[in-house]
């Protein structure tokens, strides 16, 4: 096909900056400081034989640097003392920045890495009002909620764009995307073009859904664990021109500014702010996040 | 089965202010948004499962501390026990002199407790001294099997 394939796709990041080299992924863990604090569980860890290495740009994030066993199955990880997430996918809840006194809406929760980040950086206080469209994907959800002592959580099972809602502070956005080649085996052979236009499509609709549901002044935070424009850059640029936002820096000190020249078509020059994770460049999966600000 | 039958066994007389939720007991503390039928909110104590209830593990960690019997493990036995396996005596590190038929929460060398179970035979023994009833690797066993029946 025409618009599939590893050599599509390649020749797809080539013109959009990206030269894309081998990378292998590290594990990485995320600390629930819900649940105990970096002093008591690293070397606590460690003491187990596994070696972790502080990852400097998450609050407190850990690669995985040697096991012997896999952390998701030990005492440790059933009580919640850890939660294993990519380190890319540990940012837009920092970029979100959460308070104890916040009410924050959840977009799309399972299986609940930033839900439980949400209520870690939350201290428990505030709500998280979560949300998630998939029936099969809502026993994990609940699992590591449960595991990892959320209580200022409420979940509904339900698309939110079809939801009641009222007015949020704080949103985040965090769409199904088609993903990327670094965290799927066989990514390349099994997407295609039309695939990432669908789920574009459906992204419009909860950027649209999580606008509606903004306070005036209120922040939503946009992310996909997609590398593909019409899932980012293209997505943020149509929500630009159709509704009252404008963007914020991204606050990172990692990963590319949000591409403004996406094949040939010019964007808006604020979309410099967001951050796009190329994996080759910043050793993460492929990530972008955007901050928008409703008028 | 209600919270407070559920906590008889391990000696702890406790009111918690639970509700019933689909199937999940909670504390809750916004009342507001039961209307609207959520699947979870604010603190979870315990999952109906048939004519029992399983303890959430906040309230199993509450159980460890508070029960009147307990069984400390090693560490090796720590694994087999969170795989759901029964205790023998050459697993157990230390106990606080539990007799036939009591209720026993299990703990690990850190004092976290991994689950519980009943005394079948003297803890002395050579067999199977405590039957497993409830283990925290559980909660994987529930979403390993939520995605088997997704498949």
């Amino acid at each position: 096909m025409a618009n599939a394939g590893k050599e599509f796709f390649l020749n797809r990041y080539l013109q959009l900056g990206g030269q894309i080299a081998e990378v292998t992924p590290v594990p990485t863990i995320r600390i629930n400081t819900l649940k105990t604090n970096t002093k008591e569980i690293i070397p606590r860890l460690e003491k187990l034989g596994v070696q972790l290495e502080r990852i400097p740009f998450t609050r407190s994030g850990y690669a995985i640097k040697q096991s012997k066993f896999s952390l998701g199955a030990i005492t440790e990880h059933l009580l919640g003392y850890y939660y294993m997430q990519d380190s890319a996918a540990q940012l837009p809840v920092d970029v979100l920045d959460p308070k104890p006194t916040d009410t924050v809406l959840d977009c799309c929760a399972a299986p609940g890495g930033k839900t439980t980040q949400l209520a870690s950086n939350m201290k428990n206080n505030g709500t998280i009002v979560a949300f998630e469209l998939k029936q099969h994907r809502i026993p994990s959800l609940l699992m590591n909620l449960e595991r990892c002592g959320v209580k200022n959580s409420v979940v509904f099972q339900g698309d939110v764009a079809q939801a009641q809602l009222p007015a949020f502070d704080k949103i985040l956005l965090d769409a199904p995307c088609a993903g990327n080649y670094l965290t799927e085996p066989g990514w390349f052979e099994k997407r295609d073009l039309e695939g990432v236009q669908r789920s574009s499509s459906i992204q419009k609709r909860l950027i649209k859904a999580a606008i509606q549901a903004l306070t005036p002044g209120g922040t939503l935070v946009y992310s996909t664990c997609s590398l593909e424009p019409e899932e980012n850059e293209l997505n943020v640029q149509w929500a630009l021109e159709n509704f009252p936002i404008r963007l914020e820096k991204v606050n990172l000190p990692i990963g590319d500014p949000g591409l403004t020249n996406v094949f040939g078509q010019e964007l808006h020059a604020d979309i410099a702010l967001c951050k796009r994770f190329w994996p080759h460049k910043t050793g993460t999966e492929g990530f972008f996040i955007a901050k928008m600000v409703k008028e | 089965m209600n919270l407070q039958e559920f906590l008889k066994p391990f000696g702890i007389k406790k009111d918690i202010d639970a509700q019933l939720v689909d199937r999940s007991y909670f504390i809750v503390h916004d009342k507001k948004w039961l209307a609207k039928r959520p699947l979870y909110i604010g603190e979870c104590v315990a999952h109906v499962r048939g004519p029992v209830l399983i303890p959430s593990i906040d309230l199993l960690q509450q159980i460890g501390a508070e029960a009147q019997k307990h069984v400390v493990l090693n560490p090796k036995a720590e694994w087999l026990f969170t795989c759901g396996r029964d205790v023998f005596a050459k697993g157990i590190a230390s106990h606080n002199n539990p007799a036939l038929g009591d209720r026993v929460v299990i703990l690990n060398q850190h004092k976290e407790c991994l689950g519980y179970g009943d005394v079948a035979a003297p803890l002395d023994g050579k067999r199977v001294v405590v039957k497993r009833l409830f283990d925290i690797g559980d909660l994987l066993r529930r979403e390993r099997k939520s995605r088997k029946v997704r498949l």
